[in-house]
């Protein structure tokens, strides 16, 4: 099962900006977090109550610091990321680490039965399997092996529709065990970390949490949203997580935990409100990088045929296309539509009925009487602008390649050629795949040698942990304590109240507090999951070594400590100190390469030595 | 991350860390070079920013009492009919100072809830200023975008990714400061966002691993192996140094308890507490903490703000919120000692709330506010500012309380004349085309003094209310 550690001289990478600035006798930083590559968009926000990603701003003061001699070095190594200077780890590791949520032990991701007579050719082959999921249960959106966990979790309303979520939940939750107002978020909350360790579709889920936190929702509102979870999560997200953004686009505007989120439920002509379609257009399709400011319109470049920005007045023109967007959320005896059942209603009579003018385009009055048409139109506006293709496929790129994209001023033909599929493909039902397909496994994608300019973030970080471990995990609403450990990294599921979502950049994960909860979670599972009388978790780390001894490696510390680090990180560790730290901590002073370990002596030392190797270094980076 | 000038001292400070921690076996409470006895001059003036989060009641908080002008009447009997405290007799407001309304040349005094007593003394002895009309000029009444562009620096910017308070300390030159910023709470704040180094601590001590005893030596000590490449090597990543502060912030902080100074006695059963706890140690330990926040909530006072009343009218929800506060910070004063020299305490809220009390016996969402600063180096006994009015036509909005002082002065002023910082700097920390005012008002006090724990500081028996 485990891959032959590659010869490091045949991936060894280009020098390190700081090698060359030794050489030249202008040593920067001693961390190479100072990236000289500005950001394209300070766009990244905070974690909750956390802190924000270092900005543009900082950086590029730190740029001015610099000498000038660093940025002219390296213009044409934009791509390349300043991170990393070890080798690159194998492709399988690659792969899995950036669009599963880690290696498991089991190979549940099924890249070893991948065909390929080349590791290049399994790494597109996997790559295509993983983007046309073929579901054993389309209720959660997962393979049989995976669905059988969460039954046996007993989430029941994950197969509940909208109305019966609404009528359970928000008009009648009661305090018994059936019906609790906070029960679909919890069981979307369960169900995502099941599907996060287990599933086998790992790229699918990888992008349902890429979208929750684009078309960020705020779960835990005691209101609309908590109580539709699960129609947020299955009928918005996971039915169009690898489709069409427009069709997820309306699916998102019309949803109730988006209404609410975003103030559009009282949203009317009388009273307008323009909270979503502000974000709608700043945070979910032009984004701010593409934002005129408060101009006059026809002051846009490309005005009126195709405005290249919108401006100020785009954003209030769209509030008023979206007025009498709300939710059914009442009964009225004079008119039988009110049947506050939850579903998206569109309420003619809070509609704003005159012309508008949205990014150029004159909607007529006609547009604003026949029922949602002037808000689709909208939709389909900034659907279909450039500027929406580009802001999206550098989310994406941020997501899956590396923190350093191509930034806004230097052209770059790959990127641009995403940008315009995506543009392209804007009515396309499989729109979504397609774009990552290419920008995946094309061979000009830098995807392959970028590995190491990103964090785990703290999702990624807890379950590639409980992946790495084969870890037996089986949350209930009765077992959340691992909850507790997991939140105080700060990335808590659906628990991010600003609507920009979660940050995507190094530099918002890799501080004190995210490092030392995300260790701390991993001393939790690794002492809580060694053998107790805890139903929730599990880990056998023991059975597996004896395995590995009785299959041939040596049962001497050095022995376990390869074999281990070799399933774990799929290659050898950044530096000989830190596989010897691990090594010690199975040796403990006896010989390392010697010494025969006895049964009592791995039961104990295994999991230590486990654990270290989940806290390195190595094990963070993405 | 690391600025060019900081590079060599770092890599000298983590080293001496991983060397002492040797020598210590693991675990240093002061670092070796640093005299624990007197705060020296590398450790610099401190800022603890108090975030009362929900928009606090002002003009509750430090109601007009009279003066020339007919605020305490609109205040008495068209805005606070029912919420308004006392100007005089039983449980009235505590005489402060008075400002002026530079429109119509009338006065009007002011006077702190009751509930403040403890801090009264403070006051007259000169160590805590009222600005007053003050805040963040965005009309916006949502909590969180409030609460960003305050924090963020940048009113009415929702892109800006990176904090005043860490811009402060970006362009400060601090010296040596293994961990300038602390977030005491149970995250990073939001106005410290873009310093890599800030940590997040919920209560003293309260880094804990899930390992104990000698395993979590041991463990911490793998890990510094594992994590300490040299700067020079190769393989050397940005995770490394992520590592380190985490180790770093480990040793020095490390699992214990918290014992405050004799006499001190911190308001029992509260996270607040807690916080302040925290941002003392930190502070007492002399490791170059330069900034501190944290945060005490419940603001939020849409309906039944004084509910209960007790029999004297005093007590209920609001008084027991402001009582909490002054006591906190009254023993967090206490604490600090010798230290209140070089300490800076900033409370504010992200708006004021409405002058008319609602239907409810509440208040909802304002604009201008109180702004309160503590510290030894401050020229308390006073209020500042320019008084708008209580008027139907001096209202903003119709309802609140206009702003007279956008609240990056008041920052502004003691960045540069307190803090440690430079007028050229203002423009990094306050982007956006922000222009500080012409004059500044005076707030803070050269030389700075300490305040003396002395049974007389405290005016009024302290009443426990949980």
């Amino acid at each position: 099962m485990t891959q032959p550690l590659e010869a490091k001289h045949s991936q060894r990478r280009k020098p390190s900006r700081r090698a060359v600035l030794k050489l030249t006798g202008a040593l920067a930083a001693t961390s190479a977090a100072t990236t000289i590559h500005a950001t394209a968009n300070a766009d990244d926000g905070t974690p909750p109550s956390m802190s924000m990603s270092a900005s543009a701003a900082a950086t590029s003061s730190e740029m001015s610091a610099q000498p000038s001699l660093s940025n002219q070095a390296f213009a044409g190594d934009m791509l390349q990321p300043a991170a990393v200077n070890a080798p690159l780890p194998p492709l399988r590791v690659i792969a899995l680490t950036r669009l599963a949520f880690g290696p498991s032990l089991m190979d549940s991701e099924g890249w070893n039965g991948t065909a390929g007579a080349t590791e290049d050719e399994k790494f597109v082959n996997w790559v295509t399997s993983q983007l046309n999921p073929a579901f054993d249960n389309s209720v959660y959106f997962t393979d049989a092996a995976t669905a059988t966990r969460i039954q046996t979790a007993n989430l029941p309303t994950l197969g509940k529709s909208l109305p019966q979520l609404w009528t359970d939940h928000m008009r009648n939750p009661t305090q018994n065990d059936q019906l609790r107002r906070h029960d679909p978020a919890d069981d979307v909350y369960i169900a995502s970390f099941i599907r996060a360790v287990y599933s086998k579709w790992q790229l699918f889920e990888l992008l349902v949490d890429f979208w929750h936190n684009h078309f960020n929702v705020h779960a835990w509102d005691w209101s609309y949203a908590m109580a539709t979870w699960v129609h947020y999560n299955r009928d918005v997200i996971r039915t169009n997580a690898l489709g069409n953004f427009r069709t997820m686009l309306e699916a998102v505007a019309t949803s109730p935990a988006m209404l609410f989120y975003l103030d559009n439920y009282i949203n009317t002509v009388a009273g307008p409100n323009e909270n979503w379609a502000r974000e709608m257009i700043e945070l979910h399709t032009l984004g701010a990088e593409n934002y005129a400011g408060v101009v006059p319109r026809e002051s846009v470049p490309g005005y009126p045929a195709a405005p290249e920005k919108y401006c100020d007045g785009d954003v209030y023109e769209a509030t008023r296309c979206f007025t009498g967007w709300r939710v059914n959320d009442e009964k009225k005896q004079s008119d039988p539509t009110f049947k506050d059942d939850g579903t998206f209603l569109y309420d003619s009579s809070r509609h704003d009925r005159f012309q508008k003018i949205v990014l150029g385009t004159n909607f007529p009055e006609t547009w604003a009487n026949e029922a949602m048409k002037d808000g689709r139109t909208v939709m389909d506006k900034v659907a279909s602008h450039p500027g929406t293709g580009r802001f999206i496929v550098r989310k994406l790129w941020r997501r899956f390649i590396g923190d350093t994209v191509p930034p806004l001023s230097v052209p770059n033909a790959f990127f641009d050629s995403l940008a315009a599929l995506w543009t392209a493909n804007w009515q396309n039902p499989n729109q979504i795949r397609i774009v990552l397909q290419e920008m995946l496994t094309s061979p000009l994608s830098p995807f392959k040698t970028t590995f190491g300019d990103k964090i785990k973030r703290p999702f990624e970080a807890a379950i590639s942990m409980l992946r790495s471990t084969a870890a037996d995990f089986r949350p209930d609403k009765k077992h959340w304590d691992f909850s507790w450990y997991y939140e105080s990294m700060g990335q808590d599921l659906f628990d991010r109240r600003p609507p920009d979502g979660y940050p995507d950049v190094k530099t918002a994960w890799n501080n004190t507090t995210s490092i030392l909860m995300r260790w701390r979670f991993c001393n939790w599972m690794i002492e809580e999951g060694t053998p107790k009388d805890r139903s929730d978790i599990k880990l056998d780390l023991f059975a597996w070594t004896i395995n590995a001894i009785n299959g041939g490696i040596g049962r001497t510390p050095a022995g376990v400590a390869d074999w281990w680090i070799a399933v774990i990180l799929g290659r050898p560790m950044l530096s000989t100190q830190s596989r010897k730290a691990v090594v010690d901590m199975l040796a403990r002073g006896s010989g390392t390469t010697t010494y025969q370990l006895s049964d009592n002596e791995l039961r104990e030392r295994v999991p230590d030595a486990v654990a270290l190797i989940l806290m390195s270094p190595d094990y963070q980076l993405r | 991350m690391a600025f060019n000038a900081k590079v060599s001292r770092r890599s000298f400070m983590v080293g001496c860390s991983a060397a002492i921690a040797a020598m210590a076996g693991s675990r240093i409470t002061h670092l070796a070079f640093a005299s624990p006895a007197a705060p020296d001059a590398t450790n610099g003036e401190v800022v603890v920013v108090v975030f009362l989060r929900g928009g606090v009641d002002g003009i509750n908080v430090i109601p007009p009492t009279g003066g020339s002008s007919n605020d305490r009447a609109h205040y008495e009997a068209e805005l606070r009919k029912n919420l308004k405290i006392p100007a005089s007799g039983a449980n009235s407001a505590l005489g402060i100072g008075s400002l002026t309304n530079p429109a119509t040349g009338q006065t009007t005094s002011f006077g702190m809830n009751p509930a403040l007593a403890p801090l009264h003394g403070l006051y007259q002895s000169g160590f805590l200023a009222v600005v007053h009309a003050t805040g963040l000029t965005s009309s916006n009444r949502s909590h969180f975008d409030s609460m960003q562009y305050m924090e963020t620096g940048t009113p009415d910017v929702k892109t800006t990714s990176s904090g005043w308070l860490a811009r402060h300390l970006n362009t400060l030159n601090m010296g040596v400061a293994q961990f300038p910023a602390l977030s005491a709470g149970s995250g990073l704040a939001m106005s410290l966002g873009g310093r890599q180094d800030a940590i997040a601590l919920t209560s003293p001590g309260s880094l804990n691993l899930y390992t104990w005893g000698d395993y979590a030596n041991q463990q911490k000590q793998a890990l510094r192996d594992m994590y300490s490449l040299d700067a020079s090597d190769p393989n050397r990543t940005w995770i490394h140094g992520a590592g380190e502060n985490a180790l770093n912030a480990l040793d020095i902080v490390g699992t214990g308890n918290y014992t405050p100074a004799p006499g001190v006695t911190y308001p029992q059963y509260s996270g607040f507490s807690e916080s302040l706890k925290t941002v003392a140690q930190m502070i007492k330990m002399d490791v170059g903490l330069r900034a501190a926040t944290l945060d005490l909530g419940g603001w939020d006072t849409h309906e039944n703000q004084q509910y209960p009343w007790d029999k004297n009218g005093v007590g209920g929800y609001f008084y027991d919120q402001l009582s909490l506060l002054a006591r906190g910070l009254m023993s967090f004063f206490q604490d600090l000692g010798q230290h209140t020299k070089r300490t800076t305490i900033i409370v504010m809220s992200e708006f004021g709330r409405t002058l008319k009390e609602n239907a409810n016996n509440g208040t909802d969402h304002g604009h201008g506010n109180v702004l309160l600063v503590l510290g030894g180096g401050i020229n308390g006994g006073q209020v500042y500012g320019a008084w708008p009015g209580l008027a139907g036509d001096q209202l903003f909005d119709g309802r609140d309380l206009q702003i007279t002082t956008d609240y990056r002065h008041v920052l502004s002023e003691l960045l540069v004349t307190r803090l440690g910082n430079t007028a050229a700097n203002l423009p990094t920390i306050f982007p956006n085309n922000y222009t500080p005012p012409a004059q500044w008002m005076g707030i803070a006090r050269e030389p700075a003094r300490t305040f003396t724990f002395a049974v007389t500081y405290l005016p009024v028996a302290l009443k426990e209310t949980k």
